[in-house]
């Protein structure tokens, strides 16, 4: 009796878990379209106080918050964001002396629970960076600003000196003042603050993280730019780009990004799926130590010789790299802020630090940096101490070890000794704060906004953020007028001059721009933009813009939407039911078989 | 008995006592201070600093942090991850179901089907079951883990379309039971590929153990007796034999975390071994020191289930 049952209780256990599935499955799709991002990153918090632009959460604040002036879809400079448009000396937003700004926000904007957004949440959101420390956001308010707000739409920032930081514009998710001023004077506990569902006044809103799973964000109906086009987005975190690549070729994700470059030349070809290249924005470089970032700091005293520092530049075959290191996907180096930027400087035709190795040794020879004791490597000139360097690559980043070795290489065709250490991101910051290394190889992503990296080479950063301690009054002062121009097309010029300043100086050597690898199916979403167009980002575009024209194919074709459902097929069920039901009966054949030849 | 049990547990909390140690200076002589790491990751400001030096008790020196680290732990309070603000408990404690769905039913299919196969190969020794199945065993435990998943990856999930390509669940879940199939359409490949990893192990160890029983003399004497060829192997030798297998089950379970890091990664399973694997990328220390401390008291306690259990398997074992 015992035996003829279990299998009936087997399936009929297969049959209470199919049920529901086919259920799902035979009823209609509900018309909900759901795009899905693959990431390498997952989000490590959901606090905009928390955010370190590490992972996912420059993703979350863009499309979840607003800012109150956003960048340019085409050109990444100031756009009209909360504030209505962007204030100028012209449309009589800035005072004459450039120290008072005034800004209109708009009256249709509201948040996620639908309170209006007024002046008030603005000047709070700034006010409690300044008062918090949050170091994340106070770099963007400098000069004491003062915040009034004489009435719900019109916020009025003061400095104590003219500056362009206003419309720079301040990288600053604006946050609700109902939500966050219970965090007023303790930061500790807004930092632990959970904020999901996220009450932001972005186009969508995070109302889901299941950490290290997936994280979704639900579409913003009422968002005053216009309701984006799909119903949500759920970001997948994939731990193996090769998994990720798969589930892209099999339609589990829409979307990915941050591709190796073999496995994104796998995808090239294959039916419905395109690959971009988003042009280089993150630049490795080679960066020197100057030393002074505290007593104990060590580095090579050749290094404060700006001809050895040239001779090193043109001893660097950045196309080399760009073509070994990198496959082909970036572009060759030359200043802190990347060619897609508004702001980029290109040193013009015939002052480039181009590949010369004849002509680095023979600047090496006239200053004096004889091999004097006839090992290939040159000594101090009048003898002494070789020209030997340390350089440290950063492992976190891929390229830098394999860069490292090829500069060695090069050096040592200029009689320069080189050792290659390449270092995790621990040992990298205590190398970094303590000052111990000749040269190193690490990465930058600068903002949009210049004013940020080109802080990174002031005096002010030694010890901070400043890669090694590179210092020059006339930079130092440089800096500051391009903070207090009043003008866009005075800054622009002094923006300039500043690359031109530090690549002329070598005050580090910048290798090359990655080009980010994303991918995409045509067949079940359309409508992507990369921002800026045409080679820019379709994630981490630092702005919602590249989801917001995104729409289900079918959509665009005007037909229904069906959205892909994960119900397990019928004939899956069917083979695991068959299967038992056939090992059931072979089991107790055999067993019946047995006990036969028993009896 | 009680004196065997005793001397046990009390080795086994000892050893709990010098891996919290262990765990402790192992961390703080690792490079890079846990501040730097923040703080260039959030570009904190010198207060804020200074704040979160205070607040992870790095201003005192090693020994005075020792005594409030101990009563932390003990008290079950490991901290908070650096990355994501939340204690280090609930980080934990998200994971351990996922890994739990992955391990132990490929633990279970593993040995039922290793122990099974061990048997029959080792019983009937120079058969042909006995060289195809040491034959695939080696095999199977010599192929990488990580290759012999994203090969099933590519055959079951990308060719034949038959599973989801990594992931517990769907994302979003559905609700009810169907979430329960689609958990369960999520976890096969993994749960394959680990049983399939594990199995190789179960079926070599069970085979010599079998073979080494088989000229027994108490197996002549049940022959002797009349007992059928099938009586002899289930009553008398299969018993025998089991002893190395029990340990062996019970160190895997021990070892749960270091096998799935793996498998976990390729099907990005939300485990405790990916967990791990990604605590290490973002020096997210409190984490790793919370998964460091939660595997060995898996390994221990495994360890001192698997000692006293020979007690009750194998009645010798006490007399020592």
């Amino acid at each position: 009796m015992r035996r003829t049952l279990t299998p009936l209780v087997v399936l009929a256990a297969l049959t209470a878990l199919a049920v529901p599935a086919l259920a799902q499955s035979a009823t209609p799709p509900e018309v909900r379209s759901t795009l899905t991002v693959g990431m390498s990153y997952d989000l490590y918090t959901s606090n905009p106080l928390r955010a370190c632009g590490c992972g996912a959460e420059y993703e979350f604040l863009a499309i979840n918050y607003d800012m109150l002036l956003a960048f340019d879809e085409q050109t990444l400079e100031a756009a009209p964001g909360l504030a209505t448009e962007v204030p100028t000396k012209e449309n009589g937003g800035v005072s004459d002396d450039g120290m008072t700004y005034t800004f209109h926000i708009r009256d249709d904007a509201t948040w996620h629970d639908g309170t209006p957004v007024t002046a008030r949440d603005v000047a709070f959101t700034y006010r409690f960076a300044l008062d918090n420390k949050i170091g994340a956001y106070n770099n963007y308010l400098p000069y004491d600003p003062v915040f009034e707000t004489p009435d719900d739409s019109t916020l009025v920032w003061t400095m104590s000196s003219p500056s362009l930081a206003p419309v720079a514009p301040p990288f600053i998710p604006i946050l609700p003042e109902h939500v966050w001023s219970e965090f007023d004077g303790d930061a500790k506990a807004g930092r632990q603050f959970e904020n999901i569902p996220a009450i932001g006044s972005g186009p969508f809103q995070l109302a889901e993280w299941e950490e290290g799973r997936f994280w979704r964000v639900e579409a913003n109906e009422d968002y005053w730019g216009g309701a984006p086009k799909v119903d949500e987005i759920v970001f997948r975190a994939f731990d193996n780009p090769e998994t990720m690549a798969l589930a892209l070729r099999d339609g589990e994700v829409d979307l990915v990004s941050g591709l190796p470059p073999n496995i994104a030349r796998s995808l090239e070809g294959q039916p419905n799926i395109a690959v971009h290249e988003a042009v280089g924005r993150t630049f490795l470089n080679l960066a020197f130590n100057f030393g002074g970032q505290n007593p104990a700091a060590t580095n090579h005293p050749a290094l404060h010789d700006l001809t050895v520092r040239t001779a090193i530049a043109h001893a660097i075959d950045k196309q080399a790299l760009v073509d070994k290191v990198l496959l082909g996907n970036g572009v060759a180096g030359t200043s802190v802020m990347p060619p897609s930027s508004p702001w980029h400087w290109q040193p013009p035709a015939g002052q480039e630090q181009s590949f010369d190795l004849e002509a680095a040794n023979s600047m090496l020879d006239d200053a004096g940096y004889l091999d004097t004791d006839d090992d290939g490597i040159r000594e101090m000139p009048g003898g002494g101490e070789p020209v030997e360097l340390e350089l440290v690559a950063a492992s976190s980043v891929v390229e830098a070890p394999a860069t490292a070795r090829l500069i060695a290489g090069w050096l040592g065709e200029i009689g320069i000794g080189s050792q290659v250490k390449a270092v995790g991101d621990g040992a990298m910051n205590q190398v970094w704060t303590r000052g111990t290394f000749d040269a190193y190889l690490w990465g930058w992503t600068p903002d949009p906004d210049p004013d940020f990296i080109l802080s990174v080479f002031t005096t002010a950063q030694c010890g901070n953020w400043s890669d090694g301690c590179y210092s020059d009054p006339e930079y130092d002062e440089l800096y500051t007028e391009q903070q207090q121009a009043t003008s866009v097309e005075e800054r622009r010029a002094l923006v300039a001059e500043m690359q031109q300043f530090l690549y002329e100086d070598v005050a580090e050597v910048i290798l090359f721009y990655s080009a980010d690898l994303e991918a995409y199916r045509t067949d079940t979403f359309t409508g992507y933009s990369p921002t800026p167009p045409p080679d820019g980002y379709m994630v981490f575009g630092y702005l919602p813009y590249p989801y917001m024209d995104i729409e289900p194919v079918s959509a665009a074709e005007g037909g229904a939407t069906s959205s892909g459902s994960d119900a397990i097929p019928l004939w899956v069920w069917g083979t695991v039911v068959a299967a038992v039901v056939v090992g059931w009966v072979l089991v107790s054949r055999a067993r019946r078989a047995r006990e036969d030849e028993r009896e | 008995m009680q004196g065997y049990v005793g001397r046990k547990l009390l080795g086994a909390a000892g050893t709990l006592l010098f891996v919290m140690l262990f765990n402790f200076v192992l961390f703080r002589v690792m490079p890079g201070s846990p501040v730097d790491t923040i703080a260039r990751n959030q570009r904190l400001s010198p207060d804020e600093i200074q704040a979160l030096i205070e607040d992870f008790g790095l201003d005192r020196s090693l020994p005075a942090q020792v005594p409030g680290y101990l009563w932390d732990t003990v008290s079950g309070n490991l901290g908070v991850s650096y990355t994501s603000g939340r204690p280090v408990t609930s980080v934990l404690a998200d994971r351990v179901w996922p890994t739990v769905v992955l391990v132990l039913p490929a633990t279970i299919i593993s040995v039922a089907v290793g122990v099974w196969l061990g048997i029959h190969a080792g019983w009937r020794r120079g058969s042909g079951t006995d060289a195809g199945s040491v034959g695939a065993s080696l095999v199977l435990y010599s192929t990488p883990e990580g290759w012999l998943g994203m090969m099933l990856l590519v055959v079951f999930g990308v060719w034949l379309g038959l599973f989801p390509l990594g992931g517990y669940s769907s994302s979003p879940p559905p609700e009810g039971a169907a979430y329960v199939a689609d958990v369960i359409t999520h976890a096969f490949l993994p749960v394959l590929t680990l049983a399939l990893a594990y199995i190789g192990e179960y079926v070599l160890i069970m085979r010599s153990s079998m073979v080494e029983v088989t000229h027994e003399d108490y197996l002549t004497t049940a022959r002797a007796k009349g007992l059928t060829d099938r009586d002899v192997r289930r009553s008398h030798a299969v018993p025998n034999a089991l002893l190395p297998i029990v340990t062996l089950i019970f160190y895997s379970f021990g070892f749960v975390l270091g096998g799935a890091v793996v498998i976990e990664s390729i099907f990005n399973w939300p485990g405790l071994g990916l967990l791990t694997f990604q605590a290490i990328d973002n020096q997210d220390f409190p984490v790793i020191q919370g998964v460091f401390l939660l595997s060995s008291f898996l390994v221990i306690a495994f360890n001192l289930a698997a000692d006293l259990s020979y007690g009750y398997i194998d009645p010798r074992v006490h007399d020592r």
